[in-house]
């Protein structure tokens, strides 16, 4: 009796069926549908940001920026009559949902800095019975606008210098470059997806896709470390099968991970607060693209090599 | 003792170490209790999380001034700013020089933005001028060549528009401020005596004395204006008394003045500060100006906190009901991986923004992975029928080099976020690479640590 048992396989508790033999690599040609739809989605996202027709964030587009709180709510028509009257007649104006919170946004001026102080002038007379009280104000000025747009832009061209670095560097040619293009899938399709919300992006959002950008390149490693281990090992064995087998291996990983940080950013989206919500769910879209491009966009492209190329490659 | 033995004692050392260590940081008994602004325990908070003015002023300097010269402007600029913002007592401001021309200045708590706005907005030249002549504003003036037309100060107040002029004043200033020593509020609790209820008094040194002095004899007594021109603005000008004429007529030196003037008690306070921190060699141009009210502030911080608590807890308990008891070294790592963060945040002074606290957030997600990525292996291993040992070592060494690569690609991206992040995002960057580099240690020692304690004790199956 006590043999049987000390012989018995050890069962663990677990989301993911105790071995798959999920055929990934037979469905690979699903996924490039809807990459394509995605990527292009980003690409076209990448030129209206390019060109300025995409909502940018003020820190880009320079401006004032002002969050006004009443305690009787003031109806977003009247507010924008008054600011009309007196010459904001531009001026993007906002109801925070929830609150009792105007979110008023103005070109650059002349005037500078000074709009901010006007502003604040005007409500404070013109609804002096609501109470307004000035929650935040910001302030950008023409240069300093350029500037983090030129730091934004040399901030993603230094990640993607340093990711390039890191791969080649990490892995041989071909397995390189299959991890390479499912980052960049991974960045545009968000990219595409965020736009397609009409998000505004500021730097905070940059901040995610880059942090996005990180997370998904650790899950193509993930596989493809798998993936060469098993070369190494499985030398007769079709490249297709070994692909296979790899990720089936690592699937409860990618599959927890994903989770656990899902969860975590969920949490975020939910109760973070209104500066962060786009940031979560940008990160949010993030994960899950990037746990679904390691299977369906980096495997795949390494299939399109041939397995004699590929083994002799990792033997080196 | 085996070299084994040892090395366990050497990492329960090292955990045991760090855990006092950010203790005592974070908590810092030494320190006398007092309330500071913008602090948790020792942890520096960001302006988005207190609330307070931020504002980036940029010095205009004339081009082709040699770098010398313009580091001295800048000194200069900085230690005016220095002196005027302690001078109105605000707490901890953080005054910073960046860049070549850049000059950030942080007021925590501030909540008055106009009061910021002219406290770093002023040049402060005060200068004494002649006035020529006066009137409502509208009125149509003919100035001389060497004359210029300047309004008053109440001009600019919607609530004492009524007083307001415009004067017309010599262009050449018969004396300017950089002779003040310093510059006071004063209060007059007699009405009546030329003076308003509140009034600056200033003080000249030993060469404005000098200087007032041959101003007032040169002048005509109860006719003759002089005007106290601050930035262009004409804040007072009254006639010359007669008492005062004869005083500097018997006198070598002069060295006392007043500013009179509508004032509230806070505008005569921050006219003084200016006055007395004397003026700025150049003009500071606001470029960014961020200003976020306290109950954003603290909407945002309680918010920030809620959302840590809740994220830990959701993953942590899901980690537990899925390894089960392994689950727990997980929990312990990221519970060790968290302290240590703040620990550090603490130790380094750096600065805790909101973005920094979805860095600590989001870390909680990620940093679970290595933990994952060895119990995923050692599960693997238990599977090819392997010995809870046997398990153990070898689900720790196959997963060893992915979970470098995990960490080495994630510090690039926050590496590159803190060179080229400005403010909050920075404080993401800081989050986000201390809590990379440190869940690499707490996973190397923390980690392994319980599970040879679990080999020490011989256990025959895991818990995972």
């Amino acid at each position: 009796m006590k043999n049987a048992t000390s012989v018995s396989a050890p069962r663990f508790f677990s989301i993911v069926p105790q071995e798959t033999h999920l055929d990934f690599m037979g469905k690979r040609f699903m996924g490039v549908g809807l990459s394509a739809v995605l990527v292009l989605l980003g690409v076209f996202a990448f030129v209206q940001i390019w060109t300025g027709n995409a909502k940018m964030g003020l820190e880009f587009t320079g401006g004032t920026a002002l969050v006004v709180d009443f305690e009787q709510a003031v109806p977003i028509d009247q507010a924008r009559a008054v600011l009309a009257q007196n010459g904001f007649g531009d001026a993007q104006i906002q109801d925070i949902k929830g609150t009792n919170q105007l979110a008023i946004r103005t070109k650059l001026s002349e005037e500078g800095e000074q709009v901010a102080a006007r502003l604040q002038a005007l409500f404070e007379r013109s609804f002096r019975a609501s109470t307004p009280r000035i929650v935040s104000t910001e302030f950008i000025g023409p240069t300093i606008g350029r500037e983090l747009r030129d730091k934004a832009i040399w901030a993603v061209i230094f990640s993607t210098v340093g990711f390039l670095i890191y791969i080649a560097f990490r892995f041989d040619f071909k397995f390189g470059v299959a991890a390479a293009i499912a980052t960049f899938h991974d960045v545009f399709a968000v990219l595409g997806l965020s736009w397609a919300l009409g998000m505004e992006f500021t730097l905070l959002i940059i901040t995610a896709l880059l942090t996005i950008a990180g997370y998904s390149l650790t899950d193509t490693v993930v596989v493809f470390d798998r993936i060469r281990e098993n070369l190494k090992k499985h030398q007769r064995d079709p490249l297709l099968k070994v692909i296979n087998t790899a990720l089936n291996q690592v699937l409860s990983r990618t599959i927890l991970t994903s989770l656990t940080t899902l969860l975590a950013v969920v949490v975020l989206y939910l109760l973070g607060g209104p500066v962060l919500r786009d940031f979560a769910l940008v990160l949010m879209i993030g994960v899950i693209v990037g746990t679904y491009s390691s299977i369906f966009i980096a495997s795949p492209i390494l299939l399109m090599w041939r397995r004699r190329g590929l083994t002799a490659q990792v033997k080196q | 003792m085996k070299p084994e033995v040892l090395m366990n004692l050497g990492r329960l050392v090292i955990v045991l170490g760090a855990i006092a260590a950010s203790l005592l940081l974070i908590f810092a008994p030494w320190q006398p209790p007092q309330e500071r602004p913008c602090t948790m325990r020792e942890i520096r908070l960001g302006l988005d999380l207190c609330g307070g003015v931020t504002l980036t002023l940029e010095a205009q300097i004339p081009p082709g001034t040699s770098p010398e010269d313009r580091q001295k402007i800048m000194d200069r600029s900085l230690s005016v700013l220095e002196t005027r913002i302690n001078a109105l007592g605000v707490t901890e401001p953080l005054i910073t020089q960046a860049g070549d021309t850049r000059i950030v200045v942080q007021l925590p708590g501030t909540t008055d933005p106009e009061q910021a706005r002219q406290l770093v907005g002023s040049t402060a030249l005060l200068e004494f001028r002649k006035v020529v002549k006066d009137g409502p504003p509208g009125s149509t003036f003919t100035e001389e060549i060497d004359e210029e037309v300047l309004m008053g100060y109440e001009c600019a107040k919607p609530e004492l528009t009524a007083k307001c002029q415009a004067y017309i004043v010599k262009k050449e200033p018969l004396m300017t401020g950089a002779v003040l020593s310093k510059a006071e509020v004063r209060f007059n609790p007699q009405p009546g005596s030329g003076l308003t209820p509140i009034y600056i008094e200033l003080t000249f040194n030993d060469v404005g004395a000098h200087q007032w002095r041959d101003v007032i004899i040169q002048l005509k007594p109860e006719a003759d204006r002089i005007a106290a021109v601050l930035d262009r603005v004409v804040y007072s000008a009254p006639t010359i008394a007669k008492s005062l004429y004869d005083t500097a007529r018997r006198q070598a030196k002069v060295d006392q003045s007043v500013i009179t003037g509508n004032f509230t008690t806070d505008e005569a306070r921050l006219l003084a500060a200016i006055l007395s921190a004397g003026a700025l060699p150049t003009e500071l141009k606001i470029i960014q100006e961020s200003i976020v009210g306290p109950s954003l502030g603290r909407d945002s911080i309680e918010k920030g906190i809620t959302a840590s608590w809740i994220a830990g807890i959701v993953v942590l308990v899901f980690m537990v009901l899925y390894y089960r008891l392994s689950g727990f070294i997980a929990v312990f790592t990221q519970l060790l991986n968290l302290l240590v963060v703040i620990g550090m945040l603490a130790g380094l002074k750096a600065t805790l923004t909101l973005p920094g606290i979805a860095g600590l957030i989001l870390l909680i997600g990620v940093g679970v992975d290595s933990n994952v990525l060895i119990f995923e292996r050692m599960r693997e291993e238990l599977r090819l029928g392997k010995v809870a040992r046997a398990a153990i070592d070898a689900g720790y060494h196959r997963a060893l080099t992915t979970i470098w690569d995990s960490h080495v690609t994630t510090l690039i991206t926050a590496l590159i976020l803190f060179i080229f992040g400005t403010g909050p995002i920075r404080g993401f960057a800081t989050t986000l690479s201390l809590g990379i580099i440190i869940n690499l240690f707490t996973v190397l020692i923390g980690t392994r640590l319980v599970f040879e304690f679990m080999k020490m004790r011989r256990v025959e199956r895991l818990s995972i």
